[in-house]
């Protein structure tokens, strides 16, 4: 399937993955340090494991900023 | 910032003319002027007398129904300062100001003028306001948002001066679709918005009306590209100068026209108009996008939840084309709202930016571009300033004219009716929401100011007779507007006016009952429905006598028994007739009493009286307005004798008159009856159009010599100033006139002539002419 | 319009704008902007504000210049060192444009002092360098309905977006500050000065913006940067109905001061 993620779209091999297989597939080592939008709402925290990502869809990775 | 977008360009001129008009009041009330010669400046200036002495209503031109709500809160706080009762709301979309003194509509015309509002057009024999289809821009339907047009041609029509000395009144409207809500097919002149080929334009119609006679308009065009609206309305407005009925008012509208020399010849005459301005002038106008800057929300959205909340929602908040943004309707009965919680409409829906208000042909305020989370706010705004918001759409959305209370036409009191029927209605057992979409609509006379010939249900008031007697209306339904498939109201039966709110609550059980089974009222009309309302009004045929019940001789909300006693000429009438028959009748009653008097002095001064009055008599035909007793003589001599109109015989008896009003005029008696008679005479030949002899080609060749003059309100010598210095400056100077006003700068010849009036331009100010002189320029700027 | 002469010639550049002219001018020349933190964001953005001639400036910073400070916060000079940043920040702007009147506090910005200080000014701007404060003026903001533009850096990385009342906030977006050591501090991650001063001019844009009541401004979206690949993006995002803060059922119903300064630069 293809999907989107921040923007750029990205193939995956396999029909659907879950958030969390997602983040570790693109690196993202600690889920608590990002914010996901899966097409545009809100993933909890405690649904990365049972929200799936299925053809298409679009995510965003919302890094924390915390410099100033 | 207190930005107040207008949507319409004022003319240059209405400063001038408001200053006149106020010279005029003075004149008036020193007694200087006669009655009928003020009213012909008041009404065309958009006011009316009011059935109360002393009393005007001020009617504000609101191009498309717009109104910025910094412009709204102006409007109410010049009805509280200049003590009016109330606002009122138009079937036009305009917005009237009640009960002012007349020494104080001066005061309300110059304050209007500084929020960018003019009333002039709003009465008499002129260009109307320009009505749009009242969701424009934000319909779901619509083709494209015609608001732009109607105001550009707004703008176009109120700078030209033909447009105030009409036969009669001619009106426009624009339709965003062929649902054709603007009711195109029924204004003198109609756009219905399509597009051709990826092109904007106009399906256009021509000669429609609601009123005595009504008409659905012709289709003059099935398409032309949207910058021809122009030149249509301008040839539509020459052919209307020139064939239009000025002798009965009566007969005047662009619809008459049509019933005299027949469709195909009217088309004709209009296509030859039509070509001659294409040929000679390549106009092009600039449609200019109203652009609104998107609001930055500022306050908190409070969150509802509750049945009246959800309800409220149902009835009366629609979406729009924009996600998540709503419109809603703010229902007033009769259109009429108090100065003091229109401020604070205005206050409220501010916040929401200057894109918020329009006024609908339901006598509504339709709120628009409210963003979902902010519909609790206006819930609870509506709730706290006690709008009627918890009702059936239906109870809100009765239309009336203002009928017999104020409308000297009036023959039934529409508005105690609407009440009434409302009052019945609230007693209903079914539910009334399922007749959301109903039109019922009120008018007072066979006159369609309540639209009836619009209406599903509509009932126009008439004057029953049995032994003595009583109000009735008749009953009409039906109707079905959308452009070309528009079809007027019937006219069914009629029955007293008492009957009419039981009769109306028992169609439409009957109606709710069946509703299923019909697409639409106007199709259970086609049906039963006629059957219906006849078998109901069987019922009631027979009016009791007055000792039997007298209420049936009383009409709503009236507590004197019926009569047209007060029933006067309209307001709208106003016009050069009114002052031709001041002459006329003045000739006749002086004729009457010379053969009466023996007196001679008494005598000698009425024939006198007679000469004067048979000069002045037509100089109104041919634009002559005489400020002194020389010029109606000298300009009769000029403009009648020398233009061979009345025999050459008479000219010595108008020098003697103008030269000595001591002459003995009794020696000629039977001379000065004959040249009464001979100008009398000319008028009864007169044709429809007062064209009778003027040669028109050389009048107008004068006008278009002489070209605007124009007064700026503030000179600045910028020559020497660099760019971009020059242009901040101009800028700044701008910011302190008012919209209208005209600011004139010089300017160096080089880059500052070649940038700043381009600059000035692209930001929506007017260049109205830009000079050499010598090595710098003059250039004359009014402020949008 | 009362402009001077003088000030006619300093802002002609505003004026000469279509969407600014001399009514946006006076506006800004009117309005009150708080900058939380005198460092790597504020600089910048102090910096603009000045010279747009924003009327009342408010500045809140507790700490000195420090030698670390000057790869970036412009403001601040090498003779200004251990000088209060408040006072250095106000001696530039004096001398930019004596049109601002420039309002300090030298604190630390708490859950005792916010609600009192920020209830004078328009809008906010967020140039702090920590979590806890950054969620403490999100809640501040929320309670007292004040708008504010939220900005965050790191390496060659910026976010910022605006809240404003009824629109998305920052919790919307993050629950709760991050565990303590789950994002590196500055110190360690280091920041290129530059990236600063775009987020800074940003936030700065946001707050004329604001002041002047013309386009849109950055709610409900995040715009993110990365000046590595030069990319900008804008995340659309919604009001967040389980918000602890702005949701249907706020959880959060009082100010509180957490610990953990994560992106203390003076280490």
């Amino acid at each position: 399937m293809i999907i989107k993620v921040n923007g750029k779209e990205q193939e995956i091999g396999k029909n659907e993955i879950s958030v969390y297989e997602l983040l570790m597939e693109n690196n993202v080592g600690r889920p608590d340090m990002v914010s996901i939008q899966l097409n545009g709402k809100f993933v909890d925290k405690d649904e990365l494991q049972t929200t799936l990502v299925k053809d298409k869809d679009e995510v965003d990775y919302l890094y924390f900023m915390g410099g100033g | 910032m207190t930005d107040t977008k207008q949507m319409y360009r004022i003319p240059v001129t209405l400063n001038k003319e408001i200053d006149q008009y106020g010279t005029l009041i003075e004149e008036y009330l020193a007694g200087k002027i006669e009655p009928v010669k003020f009213k012909a400046i008041r009404v065309p200036m958009g006011i009316y007398e009011q059935r109360k002495d002393n009393t005007y209503m001020v009617r504000i031109r609101c191009a498309a129904g717009y109104i910025s709500p910094g412009q709204l809160k102006k409007v109410a706080r010049i009805g509280m300062e200049h003590n009016a009762s109330h606002v009122h709301i138009t079937t036009r979309q305009e917005l009237q100001i009640h009960n002012v003194s007349l020494d104080k509509t001066l005061l309300v015309l110059q304050d209007l003028y500084k929020a960018g509002l003019a009333s002039r057009g709003g009465g008499g024999n002129t260009v109307r306001n320009v009505m749009a289809s009242v969701d424009a821009g934000v319909s779901k339907d619509e083709l494209f948002d015609v608001t732009p047009y109607a105001v550009a041609l707004t703008n176009k029509l109120i700078a030209e001066p033909d447009s105030w000395t009409l036969p009669r009144k001619y009106k426009i409207s624009f339709s965003g679709s062929d649902q054709d809500n603007a009711y195109a097919a029924f204004n003198d002149l109609g756009f219905i918005a399509r597009i051709q080929k990826g092109m904007r334009g106009f399906k256009v119609f021509i000669g429609g009306s609601f009123g005595d006679k009504a008409m659905k308009g012709h289709v003059l065009f099935d398409f032309v590209p949207a910058e021809e609206i122009f030149i249509i309305a301008d040839a539509v407005k020459k052919l209307f100068s020139r064939y239009g009925n000025r002798r009965n008012r009566h007969k005047a509208r662009l619809r008459f026209i049509f019933y005299k020399l027949g469709k195909d010849k009217v088309f004709e005459l209009f296509f030859k108009i039509y070509e001659e301005i294409k040929r000679a002038q390549n106009l092009l106008y600039e449609i200019e996008n109203p652009e609104f800057i998107s609001p930055i929300y500022k306050l908190k959205p409070e969150v509802i939840r509750s049945d009246d909340f959800n309800a409220w929602k149902k009835r009366y908040v629609e979406d729009q084309k924009q996600d998540n943004l709503k419109s809603i309707v703010i229902p007033f009965e009769h259109g009429d709202i108090d100065c003091e919680r229109l401020f604070k409409i205005g206050d409220f829906f501010s916040q929401f930016g200057d894109d918020v208000i329009r006024f609908s042909m339901r006598q509504n305020i339709r709120a628009r571009n409210i963003p979902e989370q902010y519909l609790g706010n206006v819930y609870n705004f509506l709730n706290e300033i006690n709008v009627l918001i918890h009702d059936p759409f239906l109870l809100n959305s009765l239309v009336s004219c203002t009928g017999a209370d104020t409308c000297r036409l009036g023959i039934c009191m529409s508005k105690g009716l609407v009440s009434s029927i409302r009052k019945e209605l609230e007693k209903v057992h079914f539910q009334l929401d399922n007749l959301n979409n109903l039109n019922i609509n009120i008018s007072g006379c066979p006159n369609s100011c309540g639209q009836h010939k619009a209406a599903d249900l509509g009932f126009y008031g008439k004057v029953g007779r049995n032994s003595r007697m009583y109000p009735a209306y008749k009953i009409v339904a039906g109707a079905v507007t959308g452009g070309e498939n528009s079809r007027l109201a019937e006219t069914v039966d009629e029955i007293s006016a008492r009957d009419i709110p039981r009769f109306t609550v028992e169609l439409l059980e009957i109606y709710n009952a069946c509703k299923d089974k019909y697409e639409s009222f106007a199709e259970y009309m086609k049906d039963r429905g006629k059957l219906d309302i006849k078998k109901l009004c069987d019922k009631v045929r027979n009016v009791p006598d007055w000792d039997e019940d007298k209420n049936y001789y009383f009409d709503w909300t009236s507590d004197q028994v019926f009569s047209l006693v007060g029933r006067g000429i309209g307001e709208c009438s106003a016009g050069i007739y009114d002052m031709i028959d001041v002459d006329m009748n003045a000739i006749k009653s002086y004729k009457e009493e010379i053969k009466k008097l023996k007196d001679i002095p008494v005598v000698n001064k009425l024939l006198y009286n007679i000469i004067f009055s048979a000069s002045r008599m037509l100089l109104v035909t041919r634009g002559v307005e005489p400020k002194n007793t020389y010029e109606v003589f000298d300009s009769f001599i000029k403009k009648f004798i020398d233009a061979k109109l009345i025999g050459n015989e008479y000219r010595g008896l108008v020098e003697a008159a103008r030269n000595n009003t001591n002459f003995n005029f009794l020696d000629v008696k039977d001379k000065i009856f004959e040249m009464a008679g001979a100008v009398i005479e000319l008028y009864n030949n007169m044709d429809d159009s007062l064209q009778f002899a003027i040669p028109e080609d050389t009048e107008s060749k004068d006008v278009s010599k002489a070209g605007p003059v124009y007064f700026p309100a503030l000179k600045k010598d910028y020559r020497g100033v660099l760019c971009p210095m020059n242009f901040v400056k101009t800028k700044m100077d701008l910011a302190s006139i008012k919209s209208g006003e005209i600011l004139e700068i010089l300017l160096d010849d080089g880059e500052p002539i070649e940038n700043v009036p381009g600059s000035v331009k692209s930001e929506g100010h007017r260049i109205l002419e830009q000079n050499k002189i010598d090595d710098y320029w003059s250039v004359k700027i009014e402020k949008k | 319009m009362n402009l001077s002469e003088e000030q006619i010639e300093r802002y002609s550049r505003h004026i000469i704008l279509a969407d600014v002219g001399p009514e946006g001018q006076e506006a800004i020349l009117h309005g009150k902007v708080l900058i939380v933190g005198a460092g790597g964001l504020g600089s910048p953005a102090a910096l603009y504000l000045a010279a747009a001639g924003v009327g009342t400036i408010g500045l809140i910073d507790n700490d000195e210049v420090d030698l670390t400070n000057l790869q970036r916060q412009i403001i601040h000079a090498t003779p200004d060192l251990n000088k209060p940043k408040v006072l250095s920040a106000k001696e530039k702007i004096e001398k930019l444009n004596p049109d601002v009147e420039t309002v300090i506090y030298r604190e630390r910005i708490t859950s005792e002092n916010i609600m009192g200080i920020i209830q004078e000014y328009d809008f906010l701007i967020d140039g702090t360098d920590n979590f806890p404060t950054k969620f403490l003026i999100n809640d501040a903001c929320v309670f007292a309905q004040k708008s504010f533009s939220h900005g965050g850096v790191l390496r060659f990385k910026g976010q910022t977006m605006t809240y404003t009342p009824g629109n998305a906030c920052y919790r919307c977006v993050f629950r709760s500050p991050p565990p303590k050591d789950a994002v590196p501090s500055c110190s360690q991650a280091g920041i290129l000065g530059s990236i600063a001063g775009i987020l800074g001019t940003i936030q700065a844009t946001e707050a004329l913006k604001y002041l002047i009541g013309k386009g849109h401004l950055l709610t409900n979206r995040v715009l993110t940067f990365d000046a590595m690949q030069m990319e900008f993006r804008t995340v659309n995002i919604e009001r967040d109905h389980r918000c602890p803060i702005c949701g249907d059922n706020p959880t959060i119903k009082e100010l509180s001061d957490e610990e953990q300064p994560v992106c203390d630069l003076k280490q």
